[in-house]
């Protein structure tokens, strides 16, 4: 006979087997039952009112990692798939009729809107993926000048054959290098949508067709590139609808104003010398703007202070002699930022967009007048604010040279 | 719950002993003063064994005395024998008339062997026989002598194989007690230094040594380490293992709670730090207790290389240890619960090779585990000859097959082979065997629960290790309790001359051990003069 004691420590193994076995398994999926979706695009659907979801998901066995796969070069190791629904949500759901793999998220990169879906507003878009758990919200918010997201996400790079690494890519050195495109995540978007006196961006992007007839050797041998996709700029929002864009210098002057500029080039003329241009690389860079009210009416002072170093120079320059060449280019390269930091307020104002956040500031600053004076109509007010300029340029460095290379006849 | 089982298991046990009282082969009584009857009991004594050599004398001056020499053929020096006993007792024996006589002359001058002992109980006699001894009796007194004529094979002074080290000490212990004892006195020349002897197994009657430095180790620990030694009342001691496991404090955790050596030079250490060392006659492993967990990531090296390389060698081990631990069940978890935290190409490329698989990623886990432990086993059992081809079938077959075939992926086979080698840089094999053993459960928990299982069972882990004792001293000591001073030598090491003091909870009864500021430094200026000044009164 077994005794009690017996009987209990059976019952406790039996416990702890079933706890074992069968307990578990939620949220389980093997790794090569998933499909990892890394960029996913809204469009309006064909039918009224419907949404068109594009997502673009990777085909693991085609990207052909150290070893033999079963993949070969020419195959996209990724698939662009459409589906529609009166919702994200649903649209997500209806992926499941089409997808064999299960649609997983945390791998998206990009959430990309058509223009034409963009200029009637995201919001509604935006809920599902600030409210699933899978997802991010250090995912960038990019806008399609001029196409459907579904195009933008069939682009392809020559350089990379995953896109939304390539584009994740270029993001980057846009970013450090040049400091021309707009960066916000979702994060941030959702913040500045839900904020006072601030608007929202994205970054812009392009498709630009490649030229078909390219004849080098050693070209990927796959059929054709349709597209590239190239990032320009800044989409500018209005709350949550696009109203506009920035171009390059414009987005470069938005960054100069809230001190994101990182790096880039400035091209100036050479002083004294029409026509020939003078590079000069952005070394270090702050930005800072004050809005102040008198007598009801806001002025808002952009202060910038850049560093540069002398990138390339045209033409002949001998730093050591002329002291006050080198004043000259500083007084030039001021000008060039200034002109920049005006073009995007312009821009801005004429837009009707506060993107660069006066209001708020102006409402951090005095919240007792922001709210009896402006907060009603701060759209109004914003098209009349008028804007100086402060800007600190210095040039530091010029490289391993101080004077070029003269040629003597 | 294992303790449960554990008792019901033994009440079994109990119930069907009675009859299993076997014969223990112990002798009553005293030796009788008549030889033929002597000759008998030993006879019988040892069933009339093979390998028990008598040898009959007559000596004494009339040649009326009758002697007889008793020893075990194999385990005494046969020239020692001759010249130092049986010798002695024929050609001396000439001038004597009585027995009585002959014995006083033989156990006072004659007997030229080193140690002589007089026995007058015929089991005690028995038993030194059976250990070497050569026994002497005469008609007619009823003791008996006993001389240390052991000599038998024995295997010379090695390099310990399971500890190697790359500096240090080259020898390690081997078979022979004596050798074992004489190893740590050459090595602790101080008289403090106290050897016990004791012999356990009713039919082995093993000789155990307890070795502890006097005025340095704790008197309850001695003693309560005498105690658990005396308790045990079985047949056999085979192995130091097996003492280790009557005494230890934790028998069912899967953790060793007495650490295991083979290198004299560690024992040594360990005196010195107030832990007490026990050698097993017929085995080269020495137990030291009480062990903390960090002596078992620990070794000699690390106080022989320069201390930030010792401390550097350390945390490899630590981080190998828990690699060996967790490796195979963190790959699972993450990649069958967790994709999003890895970086969005490894996670391709592990999807991309796990393409085609037909197992889960815990069965592919727990298989390929499986073949690896199979491996190694085979790999220490075979000759060193056949061992190489069981590697090299193992490395290139397995590995490399099983991934053709598409039974296992290729980031999976890197797993298990980094953790097999992380296991290996736990120097001390019985936790290593413990670690991978709890591998398997923290695997199968990865499958089933994901990152929240390992969790679990990480807490479950620790829970136990903090609750465990080793002969009074909590197992995670110093680092649970955290003990500052004893920090200096745990998962760091502090330079010789920082470690001043002995570990708080062995060494309190001598707690420094060496003068302070002993760290190198320029001669103060005084000292300089001093120097100054010896010299040239050394130059005249």
């Amino acid at each position: 006979m077994l005794g009690k004691r017996a009987l209990r420590a059976a019952a406790l193994l039996l416990i702890a087997a079933i706890v074992a076995t069968a307990a578990g398994c939620w949220n389980r999926r093997e790794i090569e039952t998933v499909g990892f979706i890394l960029a996913a695009g809204v469009d309006e659907a064909r039918e009224e009112g419907k949404i068109q979801l594009t997502v673009l998901i990777a085909k693991p066995f085609a990207i052909g990692g150290g070893m033999e796969t079963h993949g070969s070069a020419e195959e996209r190791p990724f698939w662009v798939v459409s589906s529609t629904g009166y919702t994200v949500f649903e649209a997500v759901q209806n992926l499941f009729s089409q997808s064999p793999r299960r649609p997983f998220w945390a791998h998206c990169r990009f959430i990309v809107i058509g223009e034409a879906f963009a200029r009637k507003g995201i919001r509604d878009v935006l809920d599902w993926f600030d409210r699933d758990g899978e997802f991010r919200r250090r995912v960038w918010i990019v806008a399609a000048k001029g196409a459907k997201a579904s195009d933008l996400l069939q682009t392809e790079f020559e350089l990379e054959r995953m896109p939304p690494e390539g584009a994740m890519r270029l993001l980057q050195a846009a970013r450090t290098e040049l400091s021309t495109v707009g960066e916000d995540m979702l994060n941030d978007f959702l913040q500045k949508l839900e904020g006072e006196g601030i608007d929202p961006i994205a970054t812009r992007a392009e498709i630009i067709p490649r030229p078909q007839e390219f004849d080098i050797r050693g070209e990927l041998k796959r059929e054709k590139i349709g597209g590239s996709l190239r990032l320009t700029g800044a989409a500018v929002f209005r709350n949550d609808r696009l109203v506009g864009w920035l171009n390059k210098p414009e987005t470069r002057g938005f960054n100069w104003i809230t001190g994101r500029v990182r790096s880039g080039i400035i091209v100036i003329e050479k002083p004294g010398e029409e026509g020939k241009f003078i590079g000069l690389e952005i070394l270090r860079a702050k930005g800072s703007f004050k809005p102040e009210v008198e007598d009801s009416k806001v002025t808002v002072t952009v202060k910038v202070e850049a560093e540069a170093n002398v990138g390339d120079v045209q033409g002949f320059i001998d730093l050591l002699r002329s002291p006050e060449l080198w004043a000259s280019m500083e007084r030039r390269m001021a000008t060039v930022i200034a002109n920049e930091v005006l073009a995007a307020v312009a821009k801005a104002q004429e837009l009707g967009s506060d993107i660069f956040g006066f209001g708020a500031e102006l409402n951090r600053r005095d919240p007792k007048k922001w709210a009896d004076q402006f907060r009603d109509r701060w759209d109004e007010e914003f098209r009349d604010i008028d804007v100086q300029v402060e800007v600190k340029a210095r040039l530091r460095r010029s490289g391993l040279v101080i004077r070029s290379t003269r040629i003597r006849k | 719950m294992l303790g449960m089982l554990w008792r019901l298991l033994s009440r079994r046990i109990e119930r069907t002993q009675g009859s299993a009282q076997a014969e223990t082969g112990s002798v009553e009584g005293r030796i009788s003063s008549r030889l033929p009857v002597n000759r008998e009991r030993i006879k019988a004594a040892f069933g009339n064994s093979a390998d028990l050599v008598f040898r009959d004398l007559q000596t004494g001056a009339q040649g009326k005395i009758s002697a007889l020499v008793v020893h075990i053929d194999g385990l005494v020096d046969k020239r020692q024998v001759a010249e130092a006993v049986i010798e002695q007792i024929t050609d001396m024996g000439l001038k004597w008339d009585s027995p009585r006589q002959a014995y006083a002359d033989l156990k006072a001058r004659l007997l030229s062997a080193s140690g002589v002992e007089e026995v007058d109980s015929l089991d005690k006699f028995i038993t030194h026989v059976a250990g070497g001894h050569s026994g002497v009796l005469i008609d007619g007194i009823g003791k008996g002598l006993v001389c240390d004529t052991r000599g038998w094979e024995q295997r010379g002074i090695d390099e310990p194989t399971t500890e190697a080290t790359v500096r240090g000490s080259k020898e390690g212990f081997v078979e022979t007690l004596r050798t074992n004892t004489s190893l740590l006195r050459r090595r602790i020349m101080g008289s403090q230094l106290r050897i016990e002897e004791m012999r356990i197994g009713r039919i082995t009657k093993t000789r155990v040594a307890i070795a502890y430095i006097a005025g340095v180790a704790n008197h309850e620990t001695v003693q309560e380490v005498r105690n658990r030694l005396r308790r045990i009342d079985a047949d056999a001691i085979h192995e130091s293992g097996n003492i280790e496991e009557y005494i230890e404090d934790a028998p069912f955790s899967p953790f060793p709670t007495i650490l295991r050596t083979e290198r004299p030079d560690k024992v040594t250490g360990a005196l010195l730090e107030g832990r007490i060392a026990i050698l097993t006659d017929g085995t080269p492993f020495v137990l030291i207790v009480p062990a903390t967990f960090t002596m078992f990531l620990t070794s000699t090296e690390d106080y022989y290389e320069r201390y930030f390389i010792g401390s550097v060698l350390r945390l490899l081990r630590v981080a190998a240890f828990f690699i060996s631990l967790t490796l195979p069940s963190l790959y699972v978890a993450v990649t069958t619960f967790h994709q999003e935290m890895l970086p969005t190409p490894l996670v391709l490329s592990i999807a991309a090779q796990r393409e085609g698989i037909p197992f889960p990623a815990v069965v592919e886990a727990l298989l390929m585990e499986f073949v690896f432990e199979t491996l190694r086993e085979a790999g220490v059992r075979l000759p060193r000859v056949v061992g190489q081809a069981v590697s090299i079938i193992g490395a290139l077959v397995i590995g490399d097959a099983a991934i053709r075939a598409g039974l296992a992926s290729p980031a999976m086979v890197m797993v298990v082979a980094f953790t097999g080698i992380a296991s290996f840089a736990t120097p001390v094999f019985s936790l290593a065997i413990g670690v991978r053993l709890l591998r398997f459960l923290m695997t199968v928990l990865a499958g089933v629960l994901g990152l929240f299982g390992i969790v679990a069972g990480m807490f479950a882990l620790l829970i136990h290790l903090t609750c465990l004792r080793s002969f009074g001293v909590p197992f995670l000591e110093p680092l649970a309790p955290i003990v500052f001073s004893d920090l200096k030598d745990a998962l760091l090491r502090a330079p010789w001359w920082a470690l001043r003091t002995r570990p708080q909870f062995t060494g309190k009864k001598a707690p420094t051990r060496q003068a302070p500021g002993l760290r190198p430094r320029p001669p103060s200026a005084e000292e300089k003069e001093v120097h100054h000044l010896v010299g040239k009164e050394g130059g005249k």
